[in-house]
């Protein structure tokens, strides 16, 4: 006992000097359990600032940690003893908490909790639940009239709960950091893969996600597919074809790719798709076959052969470089008006 | 006294964070007033609530089909010799462009589609995040809850199934099992069993999104309305003989509450469910203690409005569903109740 004391005195004066990943801010102390809550607070700081790896198996924990851990269930327990004046006993939950830590299984970090469930109120460790402590609702005044507490037990034992499962809060935090960060990561790169690179149609959506399904269905989050299929795509392009008579040679044309990729995350983004190109045109033949290429998921350049004739296209986007958006705007138009004419 | 954490998840259709927390709270506080001592009190001063909405991914999916279908429908218009109706590249534009128009089935039943492609781990990874940021902002506090509806409970179970692991790459997004464990899950008209058989997630019975010590959650709660269609093909309906928790667990942190009284014809309706007094006093009890006197219970409950009539002519209607041979069915299913919805809502105006 002389030992815990001395540990007791050690984790008033605070274990180490603060951190600012390891900072804990106390913004709503502690009603009935200021001892319990401030061995919590210290254990929190002391597993923080000791990078003490949280997830492996127990016998890697150190021993003043485990000494630390068993503090807490004897102060806990101290603290609770008015408790049993009303009939609710945690020892016993208590002795679970600590059980956990000395056995050599991978690590759990148990918090307790209280809840009413359908009328009853349980009171619970985690990774335990068969040892907890139940009480019906009429029991639940019995704190109030006590000198301790003058409120519901309920309320006495969240306090409890609050206190006690301090000690992980900020494994809890950096947990949680850890898990925002990487699925922020991962959230962009789905994010980009749909909106940033070319755009699918329901039947590419429907393919690459037929091709993907095997790495989809991994126990663990996946990125987006390396390369982007493409089937039966249509694009609307600008296409140049010298032979074809004057003022039809520079037109808008509708292109199918029918097969193809594109390697939408490397790290010059490139792809390849076999396609036809249609425009109304005199001159030449309307219907052309080539192939397409693509460029920074954006900008598209074709050649086409139109029986013998080879045709140039561009993709619209292209003109994004070269013109403001108004001006595209009505260059547009001006060519919905064109061939409204034709 | 620290108020309880509960993230809700929605379905599908139309939501954001801010119109969902909104249902869901006018739900709420509808039936906690009606008890005397809740008279004036707000569900959001007791319980902090966090809103997490992942249809921006399907709506932004359907503006992208809108945007790219546009210009090449306009050509097609100008240019209408170029393909016969019938071809497959003028079917795959006519599907793109009708996909980006705002209607019923394109806000439920594309939902579910969108949800079964590569969409649904951009969907996964996005409320991953929100439920990781929700620990982190509230990492003091350890009673986390989770409530979701309808299609919400199978993108929280499959994101759970995937974000609760301890053996995942050190640069991908988990959380150990054996740190954090949720409070409670809510699942409204959970339809995870049936939209994990065609999307080849974890099956529900088998993944980790399940109570007690081998869970990620010490309580489970199923809810599901009696004549809701959307529960009854391949129902979420675990039993004590599925193994799916042990039979301690299964008596003491898990609860099936069906559900009969009809408050409104959309029995699917994430309101009808928590305004009736068989969950939404449970409900309370164990979000933020709710207690009141027997004859007050009594009197609030009475306030709860149900049309029994109703209850005849939606059974009928919807008897005929048991089991569903495909996705078709499902999706014709939802087609059929929304039309059914509008047909009702007309009569009434």
């Amino acid at each position: 006992m002389k030992k815990y004391y001395i540990l007791l005195l050690l984790i008033y004066s605070g274990i180490a000097s603060s951190q600012n990943d390891c900072f804990f801010e106390n913004d709503q102390p502690s009603l009935f359990f200021h001892k319990t809550e401030t061995v919590a607070i210290n254990i929190a700081k002391y597993i923080c600032q000791n990078n003490i790896e949280t997830r492996g198996q127990n016998s890697q924990l150190n021993t003043n940690l485990i000494d630390y851990l068993n503090l807490l269930k004897i102060t806990a327990n101290v603290e609770t003893q008015e408790l049993k004046n009303t009939g609710i006993d945690v020892s016993s939950l208590l002795d679970s908490f600590i059980n956990n830590f000395n056995s050599s299984n991978r690590t759990k970090w148990p918090s307790f909790s209280i809840n009413n469930f359908l009328g009853k109120y349980i009171l619970s460790i985690d990774y335990n639940t068969e040892e907890s402590v139940s009480f019906i609702e009429s029991d639940d005044d019995k704190c109030l009239t006590t000198d301790a507490y003058g409120v519901s037990c309920s309320d006495v034992l969240e306090d409890f709960v609050y206190a006690f499962n301090l000690y992980k809060t900020l494994i809890l935090k950096k947990e949680a950091s850890k898990a925002v960060e990487n699925s922020k990561f991962n959230t962009e790169q789905w994010r980009e893969y749909f909106t940033s690179t070319r755009s699918q149609t329901p039947f590419e959506l429907t393919i690459n996600s037929k091709l993907y399904r095997d790495t989809i269905t991994s126990k663990h989050f996946v990125p987006p597919p390396p390369l982007q299929v493409i089937f039966l795509h249509p694009n609307l392009m600008m296409e140049y074809v010298n032979k074809a008579d004057d003022g039809n040679q520079f037109k808008q044309s509708l292109a199918i790719e029918w097969v193809g990729v594109n390697m939408w995350n490397s790290k010059i983004p490139f792809g390849a798709s076999i396609m036809t190109s249609y425009s109304d045109r005199s001159g030449v033949r309307d219907v052309g076959h080539g192939l397409l290429f693509h460029f920074n998921n954006k900008y598209s350049i074709g050649v086409t052969d139109h029986d013998g004739e080879t045709g140039f296209s561009i993709s619209v986007d292209i003109l994004k470089i070269f013109q403001s958006a108004q001006s595209k705007k009505s260059w547009f138009e001006k060519f919905n008006k064109e061939n409204q004419n034709d | 006294m620290a108020r309880k954490i509960l993230i809700i998840i929605h379905g599908m259709g139309n939501h954001t964070e801010e119109s969902f927390l909104n249902e869901f709270l006018t739900a709420s506080n509808k039936a906690l007033n009606r008890y005397r001592k809740y008279e004036n009190t707000k569900f959001e001063d007791k319980v902090k609530v966090i809103p997490i909405a992942y249809d921006f991914i399907f709506e932004k999916i359907r503006e992208e089909f809108r945007e790219s279908a546009e210009p090449i429908n306009k050509f097609l218009e100008i240019h209408p010799q170029i393909f016969a109706s019938d071809s497959l590249i003028k079917k795959s534009i006519n599907l793109q462009n009708y996909f980006g128009k705002n209607n019923f089935i394109n806000t439920h039943v594309l939902d579910v589609l969108l949800y079964l492609t590569n969409v649904g781990e951009w969907v996964r990874s996005e409320v991953a995040n929100k439920i990781a940021k929700a620990i982190e902002d509230n990492h003091k506090n350890s009673s986390i809850n989770i409530l979701c509806h309808s299609l919400g409970s199978a993108v929280l179970h499959d994101t759970l199934s995937k974000l609760m692991v301890n053996d995942a790459p050190d640069d991908v997004a988990s959380l150990d099992p054996n740190v954090i464990k949720f409070n409670s899950i809510w699942t409204f008209s959970n339809v995870s069993k049936l939209m994990s058989s065609y999307s080849n997630q974890p099956h529900p019975y088998m993944s980790i999104v399940k109570p007690g010590d081998y869970g990620c959650t010490r309580f489970f709660f199923n809810i599901r309305h009696e004549l809701d269609p959307f529960t009854r093909p391949k129902m979420f309906d675990p039993m004590i003989s599925d193994n799916w928790v042990v039979p301690y667990v299964f008596n003491n942190r898990f609860i099936s509450l069906i559900t009969s009284k009809i408050s409104q014809k959309n029995t699917h309706s994430l309101g009808g469910y928590i305004e009736d007094p068989e969950v939404s006093i449970p409900f309370f009890q164990f979000m933020f203690n709710f207690k009141e006197t027997k004859k007050n219970i009594k009197s609030g409950n009475d306030k709860f409005k149900t049309y029994d009539d109703e209850y005849l002519k939606i059974q009928e209607k919807y008897k005929q569903i048991d089991e569903f041979s495909d996705l078709k069915d499902f999706l014709k299913l939802i087609k059929e109740f929304g039309e059914t919805l509008f047909e009702s809502e007309k009569e009434e105006s």
